[in-house]
């Protein structure tokens, strides 16, 4: 369980994400937090793995919590991937070996492994997907569905294991044995693999397990960014024309 | 990869006895050990802290053995011991008040489970530990070719004003961290305004021996009680017209106070 006691958070200090939040956020479940990427869903997944601190009020976690999956903030680029797994699994109190081990299987970097983390630029993604993965956290905070889609996409393929990458695999054994709480636009990967919506809007925070009146909120939210980026990609055609 | 690789772990909640301190040990273990490991990654960058002082006071030791030999110190028979005393206990306090380079834009590069507090705790741990080495050795070469002074006789005073000198070192280094996120070259001031007070925190000479009114002055500046207390570890006759270890303790209380209030208020608006 996650606890928001009287949380407010701004997006720089401007635009309300929470005011005033009361709310319990289950840990056990699969949780599609809905609504329009943004800063303000940004700012609220940072809030929930404690990336951010709120303004006011206060987040209790009652269970270990990833740090937000997809990014590797605390990693030191002068030093090796390899002394840099190690300290995320030393300060989380993981096994060190085994966390080393995994990650260094499952990314394949070969001997970018040992050095600078500046250097494996490319491979930063999977870096920390299997960074985050391989240490085994009550619940997982993904900021981006890139992933989770990519995995459902895996599971509903003809032979149910598509290109066989190992980090979706450890990510589909997390989504077994873990909470998930994923940050996505995508209402039919919701529908399909989350049995919980969580809605951001207003300031205001609305859990439902009767997913369809939330999915019709996505979905509208949705029309209307697609329709403003639609505006915006004809007025810069027309500036250019 | 398989699901059952993955069953065999336990929870990283840890709920048992004296969980909570004992998770803390382990994140500033972690952090000590990476700490450890970017040393050895660059290590010149690591004492370049250490190296300002033990290079003035080697530019000093040259210039007053050769340049001017007449020179005497203001006490004792090494003037370079007087300086080398003065400068090792004010630049221990310049370094522990770097904290803007421990701590300012750290927010978006850490993970959550470390805090600001945690790297400001870290920096002045290993800013003792090199200042420590920077005493053995420095003190130990000029026990050996300059002065068997070099070693204090009494080391409670010693003891004493680099506690003072922690103290002092944290609360200007929140204040600077603070007031840098409001005004940005504040921190550069800060450091040309920490080099200036060498200036007037008889160093050079002993704050007794000066006229009333610039003495009077001197007596305000905390870190003069605290290189006095320093120093009354190495002489026997160090004159304590001046020293007051009330003054400096109270400032040294009101330092860690005002530090730990300024690190508390602004913690949720880092960045």
């Amino acid at each position: 369980m996650i606890t928001l006691e009287k949380v407010t958070k701004r997006v720089q200090r401007a635009k309300p994400i929470l005011l005033s939040v009361d709310f319990q956020i289950p840990t056990d479940r699969r949780i599609a937090v809905l609504g329009p990427a943004g800063p303000e869903k940004r700012g609220f997944m940072n809030l929930l793995a404690g990336t951010d601190m709120p303004e006011s009020g206060r987040v209790v976690r009652h269970k270990s919590v990833s740090f937000p999956v997809g990014d590797l903030p605390g990693f030191i680029r002068e030093l090796s991937v390899r002394i840099n797994v190690a300290h995320v699994a030393r300060l989380y109190g993981a096994d060190v070996r085994w966390t080393v081990n995994t990650v260094e299987k499952v990314t394949k970097i070969g001997a970018r492994f040992d050095r600078p983390y500046e250097q494996a630029a490319a491979s930063r993604r999977e870096l920390a997907y299997a960074v985050a993965f391989s240490l085994p956290f009550d619940v997982y905070v993904l900021a981006d569905d890139k992933l989770a889609r990519e995995w459902s996409r895996q599971q509903s393929s003809k032979d149910g294991k598509g290109k066989g990458n190992d980090i979706v695999a450890l990510f589909g054994a997390r989504m077994e044995s873990a909470g998930m709480i994923i940050a996505t636009d995508d209402v039919e990967f919701a529908r399909k693999h989350c049995d919980l919506g969580l809605f951001l809007h207003g300031g205001e925070l609305a859990l439902t397990e009767d997913m369809s009146n939330t999915f019709d909120g996505a979905k509208q939210e949705r029309r209307k960014v697609r329709a403003i980026a639609r505006r915006r990609a004809r007025l810069i055609r027309e500036k250019r024309g | 990869m398989s699901g059952g690789l993955l069953q065999r772990w336990p929870s990283l909640r840890d709920t048992g006895f004296l969980a909570r301190p004992r998770r803390y040990g382990q994140i500033m273990f972690a952090l000590l050990q990476r700490e450890q490991e970017r040393r050895r990654a660059s290590p010149l960058e690591s004492i370049a802290d250490v190296l300002e002082p033990l290079a003035l006071v080697c530019v000093m030791a040259f210039m007053w053995s050769y340049l001017n030999k007449r020179t005497t110190s203001p006490l004792g028979d090494s003037s370079v011991l007087f300086i080398a005393t003065g400068f090792y206990a004010k630049f221990y306090w310049i370094s522990l008040a770097k904290l803007t380079k421990a701590t300012i834009g750290t927010s978006k590069r850490r993970f959550p489970v470390e805090r600001r507090f945690d790297y400001v705790l870290i920096h002045l741990l290993l800013t003792t530990g090199d200042y420590l080495v920077l005493a053995l050795v420095g003190f130990g070469f000029l026990y050996w070719f300059y002065t068997p002074t070099a070693i204090p006789f009494n080391y409670v005073p010693i003891v004493e004003s680099m506690l003072a000198i922690v103290a002092l070192g944290f609360g200007w280094g929140m204040i600077t961290v603070v007031m840098t996120k409001f005004f940005w070259p504040w921190s550069y001031f800060a450091g040309l305004f920490n080099r200036a007070l060498i200036f007037f925190s008889g160093i050079f000479f002993m704050v007794e021996f000066l006229p009333p009114g610039p003495r009077e002055v001197m007596s305000y500046n905390p870190m003069t009680h605290a290189i006095a207390l320093f120093r009354t570890g190495f002489y026997t006759n160090y004159p304590t017209g001046v020293l007051d270890s009330t003054y400096l303790a109270y400032c040294a209380i009101v330092s860690v106070f005002i530090g730990i209030v300024l690190e508390r208020i602004t913690v949720r608006f880092e960045d």
